[in-house]
């Protein structure tokens, strides 16, 4: 298996290229295709998750713990007194991405599950998801930050049509908002990226273009740069996010350097480019205030592009942030801690509190994303092993937990066409098992012991408080403000569950009442994995834990010691 | 024999073929101007590559002219051809839609 | 210095195993019952009663041992969680009980819910009870107890909300899981210091380390190893105090008490056996258990907020049961009420006394629950198509001494043990109780009596109105007469079946005091031998004077006179209700007519003290407000905001594109007109014949060589 990581990549492309080609007189063999490739897709990542590495997953700092590495040259490009830009394709895992893979993998095959009944324009619609796939598996990656952007980037393609062909009434709306609002973002990225990687030499490869001896350490030709020994013209720049990590691979008096003091508008230059990556990420995660993308996407979106987007795309936010805002700037992230860890608790209480009064299922549970998705902006802000091991542990379990939720919400608009809370009463009565998993699905949610989600806030939350003592970015009233978000998850869930579920039975249309039949077979072989899956990850955190600590650890002592 | 000879009549030709291409009215006979004009070149290419033994550029020169020239005649032949189409003539007095 | 990893070591795996099947079995039984059908009560009950025989057996075999078992659960980054269960007199108790009075419920339950046609789910939620409150009991890690504590509230919710069709229950559930999150934010919090300071959650490791912290200067220093790593952690002496009272908090939130304890009296529409278990015996009574565990861990500060708190329920919660007229309700508020005493009891340091109360109180509450639920059920069974009243309102009761004798006398001799008349087991524990807050306030003196006096007062409301239920319930003419005006209807009231008699009796009998063999001194008998109060662990400048220390002449000298003057007390409660509610008393004639208490005192008690009304209008209207608020900003500002400036950006491309056709392309046009100008004053010279621009090329040609020539 010595491609196992491109062909995570290669896998979902090839189904996309098998569908497109499949004549439509053979229409029914599209989703057995996709279906076909996702579980071959989560065998593989199966398979790499079975041969990870526990005990050596460092990265974020070495390359050479890096797990699966493929590394060659892509193309490069002279620009003289500018120095030599090189992109790779540069691929690996280590114990922060192995589980946001395991993830995609798991909420893809869910996923085309949920699409088993499209009809209309099938193989378009199978094609695209399979592009989405693939880039979405190239995003959790790729470790070249041109890469990763560009993954980041085509990402939007399939998506942008996935919502504005076959989602709601709105759906064009939601669509192009959506696309514009995501790719504001990815402006940003840009701009940081290219200042990266003027600041950033390779160098191996500047010792190999400097026709320097082969012997020499890395540290050898650091130090010969930092003296200023090699030529402009011989510095090879780099978009490696393992090197950018390094302040040490930073070409003297260069836009991002640490000694570099100009000041843009009144702030240091690192500290700004730190904003940008942030807001390019947050947009994506979403934070407030820039999350009014998502409660219009996840309405308008049909059900198995929700579960994508709240199960996987949500968490790529968090998951730039970690790999590129946090590794590559500390400094500036611990300045602006205070910022975060607020933006953070709003995103928790403002989504709680915005849930509360929403009348649309949908809306609700995309309000509820919001709120835990502040939970990984608290946890990141803390700096602290148990604060971002909760936050890690929060996309994993959050993407699970909201793709249950929105599948949960797909199954009644399926039936009846209508997700309005207050059209529906008593519904236990008739779908009682359909109710158990609504039930089982809010409290995980809710964030009730024996569910992953417990662990997730908890370790936050322990995190976020003990941030003050260990190495003091926030604040410990953070924390306790945060788990009031705890309190209000109860209430809209509950409140939700007792207007819906409970009470006489009731619902607005007559013409409802036939469809409205309890789950399918094909509906248990959705929910029973995820249900299973939560609980397991709630009893046995031991096995997410030993995936992700010693990157944790690592990264938090890069952190601690940069900051 | 002497370099002077051949390059005397390399410009009789230059100036045989000039005469050509200006003075008839046929297209055809316009192009053929060309031919000896181009003919007269390579007469002195290969006139002067005698001071080179060794690389012999200039005759390679004057395969690669007259390769071309064939490929070049092709095309104005066609254009003629286009031309004739058109204007339903190959008189060149005649066709002057340039000043309009 | 110690080392954190040392003392999470693995240890003890051989007690595991009994451990593992006094929790599992409940867990076997949650997952049987659920598939079982009308199979469920037989399996459940024989389950739990294997239980009970396990719990007896590790009683016998292990009661002189404290056992600490503990196991890797799981890692982060550098830190070990781990879990534990500790074995002592305490816990195995505690075990005892819970397991006990689950059996008796789970047999009284298979008569009283034989006919719902969701049986099975109701065993299923008893037999998670019971896991998650043996998960409390048993577990000596402050994670594994908030664990067991959140798992209790969702049964707790699963149950009140059983009837789920009936709004009154499921919102009433609601109420019960929003106020126990409340609370539970409290214990988060407790947790969070608590483990800031000490990287870890397991109570050996808090306690020893606690032992060696320090307060330098008004901050709180610890310096302990960590992996061979020192730690030195130094906060504010204040976080010491509210670890204290924000783990209270959560014993707040759970066993009801002042400002937190509206949810309990509303959780009465659950089934009634329900209430016998986890409302009144067992889980109520976890936040009292959670209290002990953490006991030591309490400073001063924090034990006198306890204390005030626990003896403010007390008192607020016995005025609002005077003049309920829904038995349940009565009865609610008299557990709160005790349970503020048991708190009450923590805070002052009594902790020996308030564990005894618990024991004592779980006993006779349930009893008097499972009695209450007879009635309610051969109630229910008077009731028919033609007939319709509220079977738990005791203004259609009266008179049912002659109808069911037996569970008249199980009745009186649970109320006697609430009042706390000599002879009974609620005597000796009120009693224990009672002589500590004396002493307490004596010992504190000035505001600290205040505690002390709404304690004494606290008994007499306790003796009229659990007398004012037995007069209203039992003697004189049966209600129903009168208020339906149909003789015959009283004949048909029948004493309950005996399955449903046994529970009840049996829980009766326990509340004797030789039944239990505790005989008649508060202060000396084998419960309280079991149970002796701990030493503080907390810094000595922050830690609260102990009661141990207290020479034994001062209680010695307060107890007869605590005694007789509780006991008076008593008495005069129950003389009062008697002239009161005694058949053909005005009061008693009246009290069919009215739909409330009239009068201020009447009303602050019915609607105990308004305090559900505030919360109403305080949290539930001003969140549900503040909500539809936010939603307004997010939807007109925030998201408008993103939508204008898209729109901002569309209007911005029109002007540009009316820019550019008239300014950036004008300019092009403009330049290209010129050129075209220019080229046609050249083209006039032009013929338009080839081969005439060729010569001329040509002689030009010819001139500039001439040129460059020469």
């Amino acid at each position: 298996m010595e491609h196992l990581l491109s062909l995570l990549v290669i896998v979902p492309l090839v189904g996309a290229l098998v569908v497109l080609l499949t004549p439509n007189t053979y229409a029914y063999l599209y989703k057995n295709i996709a279906l076909f490739s996702t579980l071959l897709l989560l065998a593989l990542s199966l398979y790499a998750v079975y041969h990870f590495n526990t005990a050596d997953a460092g990265a974020f700092i070495e390359t050479s713990s890096l797990q699966y590495v493929e590394k060659m040259e892509w193309f490069r490009l002279n620009l003289g007194g500018l120095g030599v830009i090189a992109i790779d394709y540069f691929v690996g895992v280590d114990g922060l991405n192995i589980t946001m893979v395991l993830l995609s993998a798991i909420v893809l095959c869910i996923g085309v599950l949920a699409s088993w009944n499209t009809v209309e324009k099938v193989k378009a619609y199978f094609g695209l998801y399979l592009l989405l796939s693939a880039s979405v598996m190239g995003c959790f990656i790729a470790l070249d930050f041109f890469l990763f952007y560009l993954f980041f980037e085509f990402m939007l393609l399939p998506m942008y049509f996935l919502i504005g062909i076959w989602g709601g009434p709105r759906k064009e709306y939601a669509a192009i908002k959506f696309f514009l609002y995501t790719l504001v973002g990815s402006l940003f990225i840009l701009i940081v990226m290219i200042g990266l990687n003027q600041s950033v030499y390779d160098p191996i490869k500047t010792a190999e273009l400097a026709g320097l001896s082969t012997e020499i350490s890395i540290a050898e030709v650091q130090e010969q740069v930092a003296l200023g020994e090699i030529a402009k013209e011989q510095l090879v720049k780099t978009f490696h996010m393992i090197f950018m990590v390094d302040p040490n691979n930073y070409v003297p008096g260069s836009l991002l350097d640490r000694a570099n003091v100009s000041l843009w508008m009144g702030h240091p230059l690192r500290s700004v480019a730190f904003l940008a990556l942030f807001i390019g990420f947050a947009i994506k995660l979403p934070a407030v205030p820039f999350h009014t993308w998502l409660p219009d996407a996840h309405v308008e979106a049909p059900t198995a592009i929700s579960v994508v987007l709240a199960g996987i795309l949500l968490k790529i936010g968090g998951y730039g942030l970690i790999r590129t805002a946090y590794a590559i700037f500390p400094d500036a992230a611990f300045h602006h801690g205070w910022l975060i860890g607020f933006l953070g608790i709003l995103a928790i209480l403002y989504g709680a509190m915005n849930a509360l009064a929403q009348k649309d299922l949908k809306r609700l549970i995309a309000y509820s994303s919001v709120s835990h998705m502040g939970f990984v902006l608290l946890g990141l802000a803390s700096m602290t092993t148990e604060g971002v091991s909760g936050a890690i542990y929060q996309m994993f379990s959050h993407g699970l937990i909201a793709s249950l939720l929105f599948l949960l919400a797909g199954v009644l608009y399926d039936r009846t066409g209508n997700r309005y809370i207050e059209n529906y009463s008593g519904l236990a009565g008739i779908m009682p098992v359909f109710s158990i998993f609504v039930g089982v699905a809010f409290f995980a949610s809710l964030g009730l012991p024996g569910f992953s989600g417990f662990i997730a806030e908890l370790f936050v939350l322990i995190g976020a408080f003990s941030s003050a003592s260990e190495i003091g970015a926030i604040p410990s009233w953070m924390a306790i403000v945060g788990a009031l978000g705890l309190v209000l998850a109860a209430a809209y869930y509950l409140w939700t569950f007792q207007r819906m579920f409970m009470g006489a039975f009731w619902v607005k249309e007559k013409k409802w009442l036939p469809s409205l039949k309890d789950l399918t077979i094909r509906e248990y072989l959705m929910f029973v994995p995820l249900i299973v899956l939560i609980v397991v990850f709630g009893i046995f955190p031991n096995l997410l834990f030993q995936l992700i600590n010693h990157s944790v650890d690592v990264f938090v002592n890069h952190l601690t010691l940069w900051k | 024999m002497q370099l002077d000879a051949l390059l005397i009549l390399a410009v009789v030709m230059f100036c045989a073929g000039l005469m050509v291409a200006i003075t008839r009215k046929n297209a055809i006979m316009v192009l053929i101007g060309i031919e000896l004009m181009l003919n007269a070149a390579n007469l002195n290419l290969v006139a002067f590559s005698r001071f080179d033994p060794q690389a012999l550029q200039g005759q390679i020169f004057t395969l690669f002219v007259i390769t071309v020239a064939v490929a070049e005649a092709v095309v104005a032949l066609a254009l003629a051809f286009k031309v004739y189409h058109y204007f339903q003539t190959v008189d060149l007095d005649k066709i002057s839609t340039l000043k309009k | 210095m110690i080392d954190v990893l040392d003392i999470l070591e693995p240890k003890n795996t051989h007690l595991l195993l009994w451990v593992l099947s006094l929790l599992g079995i409940p867990l076997i039984s949650f997952l049987l019952s659920f598939f079982a059908g009308n199979q469920a009560p037989g399996i459940a009950t024989l389950l739990i009663f294997i239980n009970l025989l396990i719990a007896t057996t590790m009683c016998f075999e292990f009661w002189s041992s404290e056992t600490i078992i503990k196991g890797e659960w799981f890692a982060t980054a550098g830190r070990q969680f781990t879990y534990a269960f500790y074995i002592d007199k305490l816990t195995l108790m505690m075990s005892m009980v819970v397991n006990f009075i689950g059996l008796m419920v789970h047999l009284f339950s298979v008569e009283y819910m034989r006919k719902d046609p969701c049986i099975s789910r109701y065993f299923a939620y008893l037999g998670l009870f019971l896991f998650s409150m043996l998960l409390i009991v048993l577990s000596h890690d402050l994670l594994f107890l908030f664990v067991g504590w959140e798992l209790v509230g969702l049964t707790s919710y699963l149950l009140i909300g059983f009837w789920w069709k009936k709004r009154k229950a499921t919102t009433a559930a609601n109420k019960a899981f929003i106020m126990n999150r409340v609370g539970d934010l409290g214990f988060l919090t407790g947790l969070m210091i608590l483990f800031a300071q000490f990287q870890s959650f397991d109570l050996e490791v808090i306690k020893s380390l606690m032992i060696f912290s320090e307060i330098e200067q008004g901050q709180w220093v610890t310096s302990y190893l960590y992996a061979g790593v020192e730690i030195f952690k130094s906060v504010d002496g204040r976080w010491l105090s509210a670890a204290g009272i924000a783990l209270f908090c959560g014993a707040v939130g759970k066993s009801a008490q002042f400002p937190l304890q509206v949810w309990l009296p509303d959780a009465m529409e659950g089934p009634t056996p329900v209430s016998a278990l986890i409302h009144a015996a067992t889980m109520v009574a976890a936040g009292v258990y959670m209290l002990a565990r953490i006991f030591v861990l309490l400073d001063a500060q924090a034990l006198e907020v306890v204390a005030i708190v626990g003896a403010v329920t007390a008192f607020m919660a016995a005025i609002a049961a005077l003049s309920q007229f829904d038995i349940k309700k009565v009865l609610a508020y008299s557990t709160i009420s005790q349970l503020g005493y048991m708190v009450m009891a923590m805070g002052v340091g009594a902790y020996t006394a308030s564990l005894f109360h618990l024991f004592t109180h779980a006993f006779f509450k349930a009893g008097l629950f499972l009695t209450a639920g007879i009635i309610i059920h051969q109630l229910h069974h008077v009731e028919s198509n033609k007939v319709s009243f509220d079977p738990q309102d005791m203004r259609v009761m009266g008179g049912l001494r002659k109808h069911m004798p037996y569970t008249f006398a199980a009745f009186l001799f649970c109320a006697m043990a609430l009042v706390g008349l000599p002879g009974f087991t609620g005597f000796l524990s009120k009693d224990a109780i009672l002589l500590n807050v004396a002493v307490w306030a004596d010992l504190k003196g000035g505001g600290f009596y205040i505690p002390e006096v709404l304690a004494f007062m606290t008994v007499v409301f306790t003796s009229f109105y659990t007398f004012r239920m037995v007069f209203l319930v039992f003697f004189g003419e049966n209600r129903l007469t009168r208020i339906l005006g149909d003789g015959q209807i009283t004949s048909q009231i029948k004493e309950g079946t005996r399955m449903l008699l046994i529970p009840a009796c049996l829980l009766a009998i326990l509340s004797i005091s030789w039944a239990l063999g505790l005989g008649f001194d508060a202060q000396d008998n084998w419960l309280v031998r079991a149970l002796p109060t701990p030493i503080y662990l907390v810094p000595i400048s922050y830690a609260a004077q102990s009661l141990v220390d207290v020479p034994d002449d001062v209680f010695k000298y307060l107890h007869p006179l605590v005694v007789s003057i509780s006991v008076a007390l008593a008495l005069v409660g129950i003389i009062i209700a008697y002239f009161a509610f005694k058949p053909g008393a005005k009061m008693e004639r009246r009290f069919t007519e009215r739909r409330e208490p009239v009068g201020a005192l009447g009303q602050i008690s019915f609607y105990h003290w308004y305090q559900d009304a505030l919360y109403q209008k305080l949290f539930v209207q001003l969140i549900i407000w503040k909500s539809k608020g936010f939603d307004w900003i997010d939807r007109h500002m925030i998201d408008a905001f993103v939508v204008r400036f898209g729109q901002l950006q569309v209007i911005i491309a029109h002007i540009i594109k009316w820019l550019d056709r008239q300014v950036v392309d004008g300019l092009v046009h403009g330049l290209t007109l010129l050129v075209g100008s220019v080229g046609k004053i050249g083209r006039s010279m032009q013929t338009g014949n080839i081969q005439s621009q060729v010569m001329l090329s040509f002689l030009f040609l010819i001139l500039l060589i001439l040129i460059f020539a020469f």
